[in-house]
């Protein structure tokens, strides 16, 4: 083995005093006569140098409140849901909502008894009938159950065999049911 | 009968901390956190490269000795095993990354191809100096493949000794030092444009 291939094999011990003394003579020998292997040296220690003075990232001051909701929801048996996660489970989850919610919307605008703006989609957070739902904005609900548009569909052919004067059917007419659980974190 | 903790020194040792709270004791558990967090943060964050990501990381970390107290036995050090929960959820983070990129590319068609944006870290020419040192070098460390970048964690930033790393890892000594010298050597040829300033 050539030396200088000799030393980098060994700089790693060398540079942590790991060499049995007949090693580490050869190897200072080296260092004399050789300004490659030198300057590797001197990078090499430098460069250990910079890796332990690289700065600490700061903890978010929310992370103990994060955790003990995490472990208090692991407890009680709900999957913790976490925004921080990148939302992985809950972009699912609102894509499934969504395309729910415009079939059921495609479904009431082909029904000439109800108007878009009659729906009332009811929002447990806001718990204001009539408010739609805030699919804008930043995701901060869990959505826990949403009816079928075929189970939206079965209602309103139940509802459209009752006598009733059209004004009522309005009124009448049973919500979109959407129960939307604020995360808390 | 004494509790062990009782007797000993005033600041109990992770290994009475962990026992402690495998007696119930969730105070123990809250003192764990409070002596970890920001040391498995910034291990992980080495690895991911995002403190948000880190910190969830850490999270399920803490999750997962909550959980699995019971499986703690006092035959290796505490921070043996936490290290190596992070460590391995660690690892699961960067697969899913890497998946998730190799998916989106797959799907990406001529007319949707990125961009790069220049790094304008990247030029040797520029002079780097504070954060944009900084910046670089945790740049470089994420570049390496990544048996070499856990051992150069573990060994030059977070100060572990061999055997340590040998344990956390469940590989050989001899292993992990060659795994550091040529992890280092590697970073060194990566970074030495900035070291040579
Ligand atoms: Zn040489």
């Amino acid at each position: 083995m050539n030396p200088c291939q000799h030393f980098k094999k060994h700089i790693g011990k060398y540079c942590e005093g790991d060499l049995d003394p007949l090693c580490l003579k050869k190897l200072e020998e080296h260092l004399r006569v050789c300004s490659r292997c030198r300057t590797l040296k001197d990078n090499i220690e430098q460069m250990r140098i910079c890796l332990k003075q690289l700065p600490d990232v700061k903890v978010s001051e929310g992370f103990n409140l994060l955790l003990r909701e995490r472990i208090r929801r692991e407890a009680i048996g709900k999957s913790p849901g976490t925004y921080s996660t990148g939302g992985r489970l809950l972009i699912p989850a609102m894509g499934i909502a969504l395309l729910v919610l415009i079939i059921g919307i495609g479904v009431s605008d082909q029904n000439s008894s109800l108007t878009s703006g009659s729906l009332g989609y009811r929002t447990v957070a806001g718990e204001s009938e009539g408010d739609f739902l805030p699919f804008q904005g930043k995701i901060q609900y869990i959505i826990e159950e949403l009816p079928s548009a075929s189970a939206v569909r079965l209602e309103r052919r139940n509802d459209s065999r009752e006598p009733s004067n059209s004004d009522s059917m309005v009124g009448s007419h049973p919500p979109v049911r959407v129960r939307a659980i604020p995360v808390s974190f | 009968m004494l509790n062990i903790s009782t007797t000993s020194s005033s600041t109990p040792s992770d290994e009475e901390l962990i026992a402690r709270f495998q007696d119930g004791d969730t105070y123990a558990f809250e003192q764990i956190v409070m002596r970890y967090k920001a040391p498995l943060v910034n291990f992980v964050f080495h690895f991911l490269g995002s403190r948000i990501d880190a910190e969830d990381v850490v999270q399920e970390t803490f999750l997962r000795v909550f959980k699995n107290k019971h499986l703690y036995r006092n035959i290796a050090k505490f921070s043996t095993w936490i290290y190596t929960i992070a460590g391995n959820l660690a690892k699961t983070e960067l697969r899913r990354r890497k998946r998730r990129r190799v998916l989106s590319l797959s799907k990406m068609g001529f007319e949707d191809k990125e961009y790069d944006i220049p790094d304008f870290l990247s030029s040797p020419d520029q002079v780097v100096d504070g954060e944009m040192k900084e910046t670089k070098i945790r740049n470089e460390i994420q570049q390496l493949p990544f048996k070499f970048r856990e051992v150069v964690i573990l060994r030059d930033i977070k100060d572990l000794s061999y055997e340590e790393i040998s344990r956390i890892l469940k590989i050989p000594i001899g292993t992990v030092k060659s795994r550091v010298n040529r992890g280092r050597l590697r970073l060194q040829k990566r970074l030495r444009y900035l070291l040579d300033q």
